[in-house]
């Protein structure tokens, strides 16, 4: 388009005619100021337009590609021609015989007329005439042209109308136009792009060439609509709707979007800064091509400027019809046939010049035959070149169809045996899920088979709630199937009714009291008569609880252990958890015997020891296997009570058992529950058995060692207590000895007895080493056994 | 040790240990060389056009060719070792040593040569800062290389004049660094292009998160980035000058970066090859960066450089240049008020 300048018009141009002639001549559309006219936007533009790039204007572009082989055709209008540079470049290629060219600018005319006349275009016919009110005659061009007219016209309808009408039907319409917002009314994003590619361009390139203005650009100079209107009602008047109107007249054949939605307002004024003697001021224009070619590319603006060819809608009025030859004159008939006969001469004198210049043509002609001729031999032989290749090429294809059909039958003969692979796979699958079903069957009932069945054997005196405390923790026990036989000693009281109810428990009622050797070994021996052989037995006292899984995590040390025979938990004091009651048994090489870790609080105990083994476990708590317990014979009934537990691990060993403690499974034990205090009954037994333990078990060298010690100290003892009176002290003392010398044979047949391993010797600890024992004391509530019933 | 671990040094070495190549920072979708076509614009520049898939190749299949394997190169700042085993495929060394700050980097590319079998590749935890770095024999590297890690160092002075004693007489040094403004602190006109170029995006490539659209280019606060690292680009500006007292300089290439670094932080996963039309406007971020800095409107934040060992004695040499008691003290005071006034806004901005 056109550029409006920053002067406005003078007060005595009154008309855009005026107006524009003075325009035209000034320094607007200087490639200083305009930035149409820069060189390098110039080639862009018309790298837009030609396609093939084989055009040098706009008009050469459209030529070559609509008008193609009809050139030179009759007659072309040029619409606001301007100056003309658009019609002398269509003479020059020669495009019409005769054009048309108006403009409202008598200015623009006068000099299109000089310049047409110094090229020497005759055929060019300049008016002053205004488009918008002109009545064009019917089908009278070829080619109708607005080069940056267009968006000055107000009535685009009757433009169009006008323009469709005058067309010849294979007529062209060709405009290169500003379509962008009429009166620039740009979008806010279209400006904030101007600005942003603006804030771009370096400093040195916003040299200002617009007169009286500053030095530097410091902005893109976007106008208001007001301001555009003010200066030039015409300009962009109805520019947007140019792209809308024209194919309601008109069927658009082509249209190339020449850009300048950036680039017109960006360089307008600083156009000179952009030369082509400055290559990096042609670097910083490729950089703005490029932004703007990616942003129409993106479709975040269109083009304002398009240049587009189209042809007239079919039909817009009737063909009009030639006038008829007018009838002659009888008078003239003679001179006009004289002078027909000259004309007829002249005639004939050129159809004679235009024979001779055919025959040369002729042999031109025949030249070109004979060249043809070799050519189609030439063109034969290709021929039979190519006819032998196809020749191969259709073998080929022949083999290639026969091994496609062998495919093809290999296909068919898969596919049919499909159905039978199929029902093989159902079948499988079927069978699959059979196996896998009767898998997960037998995986059940291999985890119910391999809880370990364990017998447990507690024997009952009195006490009747901390039994059934204790029968509560077991029938709590997980992971092992239990049976519990509860011996009753003797017991006077009546028992918890859960014995009655649950069928897991079972009572073997004595109604003679026997130590407690003899009532675990009954309750055994009634147990495989009546339930069988277990796993593992479980002997625990009537006051003892234990955990849920203590009697599982028991069995498996058992199992895990290497001949694991015995094993016992950690005992805690029931009713102060807090302290033990029991890590195994220690005892010493004199037969002393003492809890690991008894009455120590855990916290002051220090670091528990890992599953380990030990000589001995206490019979408070202790899992054995089924198949030890039958291999020792049961539990020694000599003992009565105390340390049959002792002599009980100490015969496993020796048949080659081991015992173990477990301190993760655990176990509470009410001590003192069942018996008061230090009783003289619990100290004859105690001290008796430990003399019986020593005589059934120890090595007959160990014995010896000892013994002389022993006498020695127990004597002492005996003699300070008769010398300071102690005398009942001195009597049990002297039952102490006589009972161990009672039960000497029987505990040297036991002796014999023994399996012969003797390597639980390592675990003895030095005579006198038993540590003082101070037992917590248990808040009252808390207390077990005061859960007895009176 | 708690004084320790409140250094500067320990902080960068903690933030380093966090900061690893394959951490969502570096990611494709915001990290602006992490996009292939940015990447291989940038390394064409980097390359005088001799390549786009890699600089390390570049240096050694142009400034080492023949050469390779040579006996032994360092590379400072090794992060968690890509150089490295890209130096190894290429087989251009028979033994490396690798240094870093950050233990955990270390650890992490210990860890990798290890898992593809590079046993030639010595880690090591090292403070450039520190005075005694490079003690050792001179004269036994032949190749030095500082993979964006020299912008991290202050004593830009003793590292090469150290790094030039052991270099070997014919050793390289190639240098892949920053080299724009301290602290990301972006002159007026770079901030100028940066935001005129993000109005050109169309809004749709400007998505930073599920739903999310960044309103303004990612300019960083100085103050925040000294917070953060205190040795993010603590001396950049110097470096170029510092290189060129120790060393000969064969090539300093301009590789950009100057807008597309900014521009392009956070919302680079918009463009991708799949979406032509993302790509025209790569293209043409591309085009304007190249354009800018092609005109000397814009200096180049990136460079790749190889030089060579001062052939002259260094006695002969004039004395070191100028620290630029201006230049380093500007940043060294500047960095200690913005962290003392970041802290105090962090403190106020606290309180309830």
């Amino acid at each position: 388009m056109k550029q409006r300048t920053s002067d406005p018009p003078a007060p005595e141009e009154h008309t855009a005619g005026e107006f524009w002639s003075r325009k035209l001549e000034g320094p607007d559309f200087s490639p200083e100021r305009f930035w149409g006219h820069v060189p390098e936007v110039e080639r862009r533009f018309l790298r837009r337009v030609s396609l093939d790039g084989l055009s040098a204007s706009w008009a050469e572009a459209c030529v070559r590609e609509c008008l193609a082989g009809r050139t030179p055709v009759e007659r072309m209008l040029s619409v606001g021609c301007g100056t003309g540079e658009l019609e002398r470049t269509l003479a020059r290629l020669n495009a019409f015989r005769e054009c048309d060219a108006w403009d409202i600018a008598p200015g623009g005319i006068e000099a299109a007329r000089r310049l047409a006349r110094e090229e020497g275009f005759g055929h060019i016919r300049y008016e002053v005439r205004d488009v918008t009110s002109a009545d064009l005659p019917p089908e009278r061009y070829d080619a109708v042209w607005f080069e940056s007219s267009l968006h000055h016209i107000e009535p685009l309808e009757r433009v169009c109308e006008q323009v469709a009408r005058t067309l010849k039907p294979d007529g062209f319409l060709f405009l290169n136009e500003y379509v962008g917002p009429s009166a620039f009314a740009f979008s806010d994003r279209q400006k904030e792009l101007i600005r942003a590619a603006f804030a771009l361009i370096p400093a040195r390139f916003r040299r200002s060439f617009e007169p009286g203005g500053p030095e530097r650009l410091a902005s893109a100079p976007i106008p208001t609509p007001a301001e555009v209107r003010a200066e030039d009602p015409t300009e962009s008047v109805r520019s947007a709707d140019i792209l809308a109107v024209v194919p309601d007249y008109f069927d658009v054949v082509f249209r190339r979007e020449t850009g300048g939605t950036l680039l017109q307002f960006l360089l307008h004024g600083i156009a000179g800064n952009f030369h082509d003697g400055d290559p990096e001021s042609l670097r910083i224009l490729r950089m703005l091509f490029e932004i703007e070619d990616a942003l129409l590319e993106t479709g975040e603006v269109r083009s304002d400027f398009m240049v587009l060819a189209a042809r007239p809608r079919r039909p817009v009025v009737a063909k009009p019809r030639r006038h008829a030859a007018a009838p002659r004159d009888e008078a003239s008939t003679t001179v006009s046939i004289e002078d027909e006969l000259a004309e007829k001469r002249m005639y004939l004198g050129q159809a004679e010049q235009y024979a001779r210049s055919l025959e040369g043509e002729i042999e031109r002609q025949q030249a070109e035959v004979a060249r043809q001729q070799a050519e189609v031999a030439r063109r034969q032989e290709q021929l039979l070149e190519i006819q032998a290749y196809a020749r191969k090429v259709e073998e080929e294809l022949a083999r290639k169809q026969a091994h496609a059909a062998e495919i093809e039958d290999y296909a068919r003969s898969l596919e049919a045996e499909r159905p039978v692979a199929q029902q093989k796979l159902t079948h499988l699958t079927d069978s699959l899920h059979e196996a896998e079903e009767l898998a997960a069957g037998l995986q059940s009932e291999l985890a119910v088979r391999r809880r370990p069945r364990i017998h447990a054997v507690t024997v009952h005196h009195r006490g009747k709630e901390l039994l059934d405390f204790c029968l509560r923790s077991l029938l709590a026990a997980r992971g092992a199937a239990v049976e519990i036989v509860v011996v009753s000693n003797a017991c006077q009281e009546p028992l918890p009714e859960r014995i009655e109810t649950d069928p897991r428990l079972h009572l073997l009622r004595l109604e003679i009291s026997v130590g407690f050797s003899e009532a675990n070994n009954r309750g055994v021996a009634w147990a495989r008569e009546h339930l069988g052989e277990p796993d593992h037995w479980f002997f625990v006292n009537n006051d003892a609880v234990v955990e849920p899984d203590t009697l599982l995590r028991l069995a498996e040390a058992v199992e895990a252990a290497p001949r694991g025979g015995i094993a016992g938990p950690r005992l805690q004091i029931w009713g102060a958890e807090d302290h033990l009651n029991s890590l195994g048994l220690n005892v010493t090489a004199a037969g002393e015997a003492w809890d690991e870790g008894i009455g120590l609080a855990l916290a002051d105990y220090g670091p528990l020891p890992i599953r380990r083994e030990v000589l001995a476990v206490t019979g408070s708590a202790l899992l054995i296997r089924a198949a030890t317990l039958r291999e020792v014979g049961g539990w020694s009934q000599i003992y009565g009570y105390y340390m049959e537990d002792i002599d009980l691990c100490l015969k496993a060993w020796s048949y080659g058992w081991a015992v173990v403690h477990d301190p993760d499974a655990v176990a509470s034990h009410a001590i003192s529950a069942t018996a008061d205090q230090i009783s003289d009954f619990k100290r004859f037994h105690s001290w008796r058995n430990q003399f019986v333990l020593l005589f059934a078990h120890w090595p007959l060298r160990e014995l010896l060692r000892g013994a002389p010690r022993l006498a020695a100290s127990q004597l002492r003892i005996q003699w300070l207590r008769l010398r300071h009176g102690c005398r009942d002290d001195a009597r049990l003392q002297r039952r102490i000895w006589i009972g161990a010398l009672r039960l000497l044979p029987a505990a040297l047949a036991q002796r014999r007895q023994s399996g012969g391993h003797r390597n639980w010797i390592r675990f003895l600890r030095k005579p006198g080493t038993v540590p003082v024992i101070r037992l917590p004391a248990i808040p009252p509530g808390r207390r077990p056994w005061e859960r007895s019933s009176p | 040790m708690d004084e320790e671990r409140n250094s500067p040094a320990a902080q960068v070495a903690d933030l380093w240990s966090r900061k690893l190549d394959d951490s969502a920072e570096f990611s494709a979708d915001v990290y602006w060389l992490a996009v292939p076509e940015v990447y291989r614009s940038y390394t064409r520049a980097a390359t005088r056009g001799r390549r786009e898939d890699s600089w390390v190749n570049d240096c050694v299949f142009h400034f080492l060719a023949g050469r390779t394997p040579v006996d032994r190169m360092l590379s400072i700042g090794c992060g968690a070792g890509a150089l490295e085993r890209h130096l190894h495929l290429l087989s251009a060394f028979r033994e490396c040593d690798a240094w870093d700050i950050a233990p955990a980097a270390i650890e992490t590319a210990r860890r990798l040569a290890l898992e593809e079998g590079r046993t030639n590749i010595r880690y090591e935890v090292r403070d450039a800062n520190t005075p005694d770095f490079l003690e050792g024999p001179e004269a036994r590297y032949d190749a030095v290389w500082f993979n964006s890690s020299l912008h991290h160092i202050e004593a830009l002075e003793p590292v090469c004049e150290a790094v030039a004693r052991s270099l070997k007489p014919d050793g390289w040094l190639f240098v892949h660094e920053y080299v724009g403004p301290n602290v990301f602190r972006l002159t007026p006109r770079q901030k100028e292009v940066i935001r005129a170029a993000f109005d050109l995006i169309p809004e749709r490539f400007r998505r930073n998160g599920p739903s999310e659209w960044a309103a303004a280019p990612a300019i960083p606060d100085p103050v925040q980035v000294a917070a953060v690292d205190p040795s993010e680009a603590i001396r950049s500006e110097d470096i170029l000058k510092v290189v060129d007292h120790y060393f000969d300089v064969v090539e300093c290439n301009p590789a950009g970066g100057t807008v597309l670094q900014f521009l392009l932080h956070g919302i680079a996963g918009n463009f991708r090859p799949e979406d032509p039309e993302s790509m025209a406007v790569l293209d043409l971020l591309i085009q304007v960066e190249k354009t800018l800095v092609g005109v000397g409107d814009l200096q180049s934040d990136f460079v790749l450089l190889a030089a060579r060992r001062r052939q002259a004695p260094a006695s002969s040499r004039t004395a070191p240049p100028d620290p630029g008691p201006t230049a380093y003290d500007r940043a060294r005071s500047w960095l200690k008020s913005g962290l003392k006034s970041g802290l105090k806004s962090v403190l106020l901005s606290s309180r309830p």
